[in-house]
Parts: structure tokens; sequence; C-alpha cells
């Protein structure tokens, strides 16, 4: 697959189509691995808490009855796959559009259930920042899921503790590798959400956000799942074990091209890295992550960052009428953005430029631009291949010792542009930023590339063949950003292409989390250009200049919308939470061996 | 910000027999009693519990804003805008600021003894949602935060009523701010805040007041 998942157009299955699909599983999951038969010929009364009392009986050739607390008993398929004392199985009801995952510790009696459903008819709200929330309806093919914990009732005493919600596995990294050749980077950067990278199914090894829930069993035991809701509304559910890195589990849902997956698998994995994660000591993440709310969570609720269900969607034309009614920078003008949430603990501005005049040359033939500047935070520019004069409000800051990095609109541009330009005034080296409105899919978002070139200027000889590249050395790297005092997060530069942003809760625990592809340039040693696209989303770029040696970035935004276009400062204090080592799994591969 | 030492005043009362003593006593223990629950409930988010101490035709005067019947404004007051702004729990204050550590109460109990004001020191945490348009915000939104917290300090002005059941309800609760502070807990430091009241209504506010004082 090589069109990113936020950009696919995921079919709208009904109800109906759902059904039908089903009943290919009718003789329940499939497996690469041969099935265990742990639970053949036993039965198992499973009493959950605040939930339902599941009756199981299991046959010795896959099937099963199970009867719940108030209804008839009911005969399914199913798969089972073992891992040390832990029994998976999973099966679907049939004609119910609804199942079963279960995990039962033969050890403990201890049992976690995931009750996994489709055309749930769940009703969401959200919006716009600063928009009225919208509602909407979840897709029937989003795979919907309510966790049980419990316990196998031999007539025992109810155990005094369950298995439960944990946050013993954020800022974990695994590398995964099924049974049936799938491999994954799952990054666990969040106690509600994965950052994972399917190395198998996508071209780009982009990096993708889907929600997820983390459950510890025992200290070497951990059950997991994750929902790619927004995308394909596939579910996996596993149960690992972090001794001896083994994995079985399930995936079930629907893919790209609408069919259905429904098989049990085994994997392998390795620990990739650890980030630190900075919640207090005391807290163990017992509680799912919701926003505080007068009534509990319904069944099947969690947070899930939805941020297209919103996006209003201009065309291209509609988008320039809208920047020519107004392009504000750095919040000057009419409707310009003063927000400071972003720029709280900014970087200085600089004026490095002030008396300089000089000649940005942008190799193949890209733009060549001279540029005369007598002020702090106004220049003049003109493009060669025109020759018009344009003055133009800029913002600089010396982003390293002789660097500059610097912001300004291209006046009168269609569809609107900016430059981002880092000038290495002790080598001649650049590297431009050239952004512009609209993409393929919204004439409302932003596009970039990232041009290299040299400045010519008297008394600097720039090289001939050395030039400022693309990089791959921030790849596995968390960094947290604290714009303001109000607003940090924290950015996993995940892939050599994608990123994830995760923001913290009040106590520090890494909570929301969503991801856009991005570039990455390397200016100087510990110096580098970081470019990201919230793309399918809310459209926004955020051009960065980082530096490691301070800890600290500095740079732009731009986006547009229906009250025009905006160009603005943003910075950060930043703190290195930690590092994957994830690098060697990237590159260009040899497919289909 | 120191307020004195603490006394128990019983007003309004000019039956000095026994018996009545004893009822405005009781009454005055009642109140007090209420008002302890009343904290509680908000200090273990308990909306429904907090909720449930109200008279339905009760009012709450909050912030410059005026939320009115349990089942309407005082309800949309604490199950919506305190619990989205982690409003109302008990926290200590500042250090240095002293507040409440030596204060007054006060409690009026009406001559018939069905009624009565109470004024209470009080200490929470306050906050309000980061009015941004900001992307990560809205992300925190999601999980409860993008707040701007603070600490927050007065006088909980409190009137009660006996229901026909012969139960005490609240029917009007007051918070008089006295100061905020930017402050969590565990910091040596503060900041003084100045925090503007309410500037518009139910429901172009969501979980906004029914009228403005």
């Amino acid at each position: 697959m090589r069109i990113p998942m936020h950009r696919f157009q995921y079919t709208k299955l009904t109800r109906e189509q759902i059904d039908e699909k089903l009943q290919a599983a009718s003789q329940g999951p499939i497996s690469a691995s041969p099935f265990t038969t742990a639970l053949a010929g036993k039965t198992l009364r499973l009493v959950l808490q605040d939930g339902p009392v599941l009756e199981y009986r299991f046959g010795s050739d896959g099937a099963l009855t199970l009867r719940e607390a108030t209804g008839a008993t009911l005969s399914a398929r199913y798969g089972e796959l073992t891992l040390n004392n832990m029994v998976f199985f999973s099966h679907l009801l049939p004609g119910q559009q609804r199942g079963f995952n279960v995990v039962v510790d033969l050890g403990t009696d201890l049992v976690t259930v995931f009750e996994i459903w489709l055309s749930s008819g769940i009703k969401a709200s959200g919006g716009a920042p600063g928009a009225p929330a919208a509602e909407y309806t979840l897709d029937d093919r989003e795979v919907q899921r309510q966790i049980y914990f419990g316990y196998v009732d031999k007539g025992q005493p109810a155990p005094s503790a369950l298995h439960h919600y944990t946050n013993r596995l954020a800022g974990k990294g695994l590398y995964w590798r099924q049974d049936n050749g799938i491999e994954t980077l799952e990054h666990y950067a969040s106690v509600a959400n994965t950052n994972f990278v399917e190395l198998t199914r996508h071209v780009d090894n982009l990096s993708y956000v889907a929600p997820s829930d983390y459950v510890l069993a025992d200290d070497r035991t951990f059950i997991y799942d994750r929902t790619e809701c927004e995308f394909s509304g596939i579910h996996t559910c596993f149960v690992m074990d972090l001794y001896t890195l083994r994995q079985v589990g399930v995936r079930f849902g629907f893919n790209e091209k609408d069919e259905l997956e429904y098989y049990l698998f085994r994997g392998e994995g390795r620990v990739t890295g650890q980030l630190a994660y900075l919640e207090p000591f005391d807290e163990h993440g017992r509680r799912p992550l919701f926003a505080a709310a007068a009534t509990p969570p319904a069944k099947g609720a969690r947070t899930a960052y939805r941020p297209v269900r919103t996006f209003v969607h201009m065309t291209d034309e509609e988008m320039h009428a809208a920047a020519e009614r107004n392009t504000a920078t750095f919040a000057v003008g009419e409707g310009a953005n003063t927000d400071i949430s972003g720029t709280g603990n900014n970087l200085p501005f600089s004026d490095i430029l002030v008396g300089k005049n000089f000649t940005v040359r942008l190799d193949n033939d890209g733009p060549v631009r001279d540029y005369r500047v007598s002020d702090k935070f106004s220049l003049e520019f003109r493009d060669q291949r025109d020759g018009v004069w344009h003055k133009a409000d800029y913002r600089a800051y010396e982003g390293d010792d002789n660097l500059a990095w610097f912001s300004h609109i291209i006046p009168g541009s269609k569809p609107r542009a900016s430059v981002q330009v880092a000038i290495d005034f002790s080598n001649g080296l650049v590297t431009s930023i050239e952004s512009r409105m609209g993409t393929a899919y919204y004439g409302n978002e932003t596009t970039y590339r990232a041009l290299f070139g040299v400045v010519d200027m008297p008394g600097l000889e720039a090289p001939l063949y050395v030039r400022h590249a693309l990089t791959d050395e921030l790849v596995g790297q968390a960094w947290s950003w604290s714009y303001s005092d109000q607003v940090t997060s924290m950015h996993l530069y995940t892939s050599p292409h994608s990123m994830s942003w995760t923001i913290f809760t009040a106590n520090q625990t890494f909570g929301s989390q969503w991801c856009s592809p991005c570039l990455y340039v390397k200016v100087r040693p510990g110096v580098y250009l970081f470019c990201q696209n919230e793309e399918a989303c809310n459209g926004a770029q955020m051009i960065e200049l980082i530096n490691t040696k301070i800890s600290h970035d500095c740079g732009f935004s731009f986006t547009g919308g229906p009250r025009g276009v905006n160009l603005r400062v943003v910075g950060a204090i930043g703190r290195h939470i930690g590092k994957f080592d994830t690098l060697g799994y990237y590159g260009p591969r040899r497919r289909g061996v | 910000m120191a307020m004195g030492s603490a006394t128990v005043h019983a007003g309004m009362v000019d039956d000095t027999s026994t018996r009545d003593e004893l009822k405005y006593l009781q009454a005055e223990r009642d109140a007090l009693a209420l008002q302890r629950r009343y904290q509680q409930a908000l200090d273990a988010r308990d909306m429904d519990a907090v909720l449930a101490l109200f008279a339905e035709d009760a009012e709450v005067h909050y912030n410059g804003g005026v939320f009115s019947g349990r089942s309407e404004g005082v309800s949309r007051l604490y199950r919506g805008y305190f619990v989205a702004h982690g409003i109302g729990a008990h926290m200590a204050p500042p250090p240095g600021l002293e507040f409440g550590q030596a204060a007054v109460q006060h409690v009026i109990v009406a001559k018939d003894a069905h009624s009565a004001t109470l004024e209470v020191p009080y200490s929470i945490q306050s906050g309000r949602a980061l009015e941004s348009g900001n992307s990560l915000i809205a992300m925190a939104r999601l999980h409860g935060e993008g707040l701007r917290l603070w600490w927050e300090g007065g006088v909980l002005a409190l009137a009660l009523a006996k229901a026909t059941t012969g139960q005490w309800r609240l029917t009007r609760v007051h918070y008089k701010v006295r100061a905020c502070a930017d402050y969590r807990a565990g910091r040596s430091w503060s900041v003084p805040l100045e925090v503007p009241g309410f500037n518009a209504c139910f429901p172009r506010l969501e979980h906004g007041p029914d009228r403005l004082v």
C-alpha cells in the first residue's frame, strides 16, 4: 500500500455488507501456526467485574458453546494459542457482528476479556479549536471493544486482585515479526495510543497512531490492543511475554481492500528502546485515560483523536480568495492570531541579517533570490526570475552561532507561499523550506519541500559540492517541547519520513497522540531543521530549527483556512526523553522475498 | 490572609428556653455538617452527591455568574463546568498566604430554626479551559486537560432550608472570591492572579451561567 493511511478513502461498509463479509469467518479464525488445544473438552465460567458472566464449553474440534448470563446458549468456532500459562482464544458469535477475545491465565485463573463488535452506531463529537463541536457516527467497520477483568469461577472466593490497566509499557518500543511474516514497529509512547509502523504492509514506513489499551497480567506478561480508528478500523489484540519477547494474538477487521482479516498469530519481538516516562512514581496507570466527566464512560468509549472529521474542506480557489482577503504575518494585521501558547518559550528574534545583502542560490534550477536587509523585522527581496523587488515582514533567529533562520511570505504568490531559510554564514550553505498552500486533497492544507543551495555574499566562499542534506539522525529520538508553561508536546521522530506528537496529562502521563509525515535536514552537528504538515488533520505546517546543544527549537508555523493565511512564530524548550534503536529497520528494502 | 479565630454565632435567637436552644444548636450542627458533606462530595468529584444536597429552586453564585435550579443551572455548573475545568476540590493555600488557617465560621439560624445561613472560608483548586486555536490544546481537551489551573480562596456563603422531609438542603451557594494565585501543590512559590468573571451565559457559553451579576 502506497497511499498514506490517513489519505486512503476507506469504504463506508454498511451493516449488511459487514454481515455478508463475516460469513467467511463462520469457521472461526485461521492461523499460520497450529492452534493449541489447552481448553478442548473443558468448561469455563468467567465472572467479570462490571460485566457479564460467560459460561464456555469447549469441544475437541474447535467448536465452543457460550451462554451469557441472561441469554441462550450459542455455538461458535474458535481459535486458541497458548503462551506460557496464558491461553488466548478468539471467536465471533454467528449473526451478531460480535465476539470475544479472551486471555485466561491458567496459573492464577485470572482473565481479561475483550468484547468486540462492529456496526456500533456510537455517536461521537469533536471540533476544530474554537469551533462548535460536531456530532458524527463512528464507521460501522471500526471495531469496538470493551475490556472486562475477571476470573475463572471454580467456586473459590473471588480473588482480591485482577488484571488491570497499567502504564508499565509506557515509553517502551518493540519490533514484532508475526508467524505470517508481518513486521511491525510499535512505540507505546502513550497510555492510550500506539505509534506504529507497518514495515510489511506499507511501502513508505510512515508511522500512524491508533487508540490502544495496556493491561498488566503479571510482571512479565502484558495484554494489549489497538484499533486503527480513522483508518481501516481493524483491531489487533495480543498477549506478550517480555521475558521471552513472544506474543500470541488476533487481528480482526477489514483491511483497505475491504477484505476480512480474522486470524490468530504468534510472533517474536525485540525491545527497541525505552523512553523516560515522566508521571509521578506513585502513578501506576490503573485507570484508563478519559476526560473527567460526571458520568462513567459509555461501553466502548475510548479517547480517540479524530481531527479530519471536523476539518473543513476548501478548494484551492476558496483558499486563495481567503488568502487575498487576509494574509497575516507574525501576529500583525487583521485577523492575525495573537495566541502566545506556542511562543511563550521561544528564542528571541535576532538582528543577524541586518545590514547584509546576499543572494540565496538554490540548486537544480531552484529559485535564486537577492536579499537586502536593513531592519530587524522587514526586508527586501527579489526572485531573479522576475526581477521584482518586494518588501516583506520577516522574523529571524540565530539558531546556532552565526546561523540565521528566518521566514517571510512571498507577497502576491498564488497559491500563497512562504519560505523558511537557514543560512550558515560560517560556510555559505543554505536550506530553504519552500511552503505553499494546497495539497492534492485540500486547498487549506500546506505543502512543503526542502531545497538546498548556497548563499552568495562578499567574503563568503560557498562550497561547490557540499550541501545540507536530509538526515535520519533524529529517527528514534523523542523530545518534549514546552511551547509555554501550559502547552507541552512530545515529538517522537518515528521514521525517516514521519513523526508523532503526544500531549501530556496534568501529571505528565503520555496522553493524546497523533501523527504526520515530516522531513529532517541536518544543518550542523546537533542542529537540524524539522518540518511537518498535520495533513488530514488541520493542514498546519510547523517548520523548526532544532538545536540539540541547547535543547531548544525555534521556527515558524504556516497555516490557512477560511480566515486567511497565517505565518507565525513558534518555539519551545526541549527535553530529550529517550531514543529507540530503530534506524536499522528503515531504508530501501528488497521486497517480496 | 488571616481571618481571625474560629467562632460560632447563633443569631436571631430571642427564645431562651432550653428546648429552643437545643433546636438552634442542632440546626447549627446540621448546617455545618451539610457544608462538610458538600466539600467532601466536591473533593470526591461526586457531583451526584453534590446535587443531592440542593433544594430544587437553589441557585449558585460563582465567578460573576448565577446558576439557577438544581436540575438546570446548578447541575450544569457542577456536572459540567466544575468537572470540565477541575474546579472545587479542596486545595491547601499557597505557602505564606496562611489562608483559612484561622478563619471564622458564621452560622445564623432563623427564629423558626427552619433556615440558616453559613459563612466559612474555602480554599480550592480552580481552573478554566485555555482559549486557543492551538490544535495541541484541542488534543489535550480530549483527555480533559488543556486547562489553566490555579488556587482560589475566599468565603463560601451558604443558605440552607429545612425541607418538608426534615432534611436540610442548600438553597443558595455563593463563592466570594478573596484571592487567586498561580500555584499548584508542592510549589514553594505562587503568583497572584486576576481572574476575569464570566462574560457570557448559557447556551452561548457551554456550561455557562443563567445570568451575570
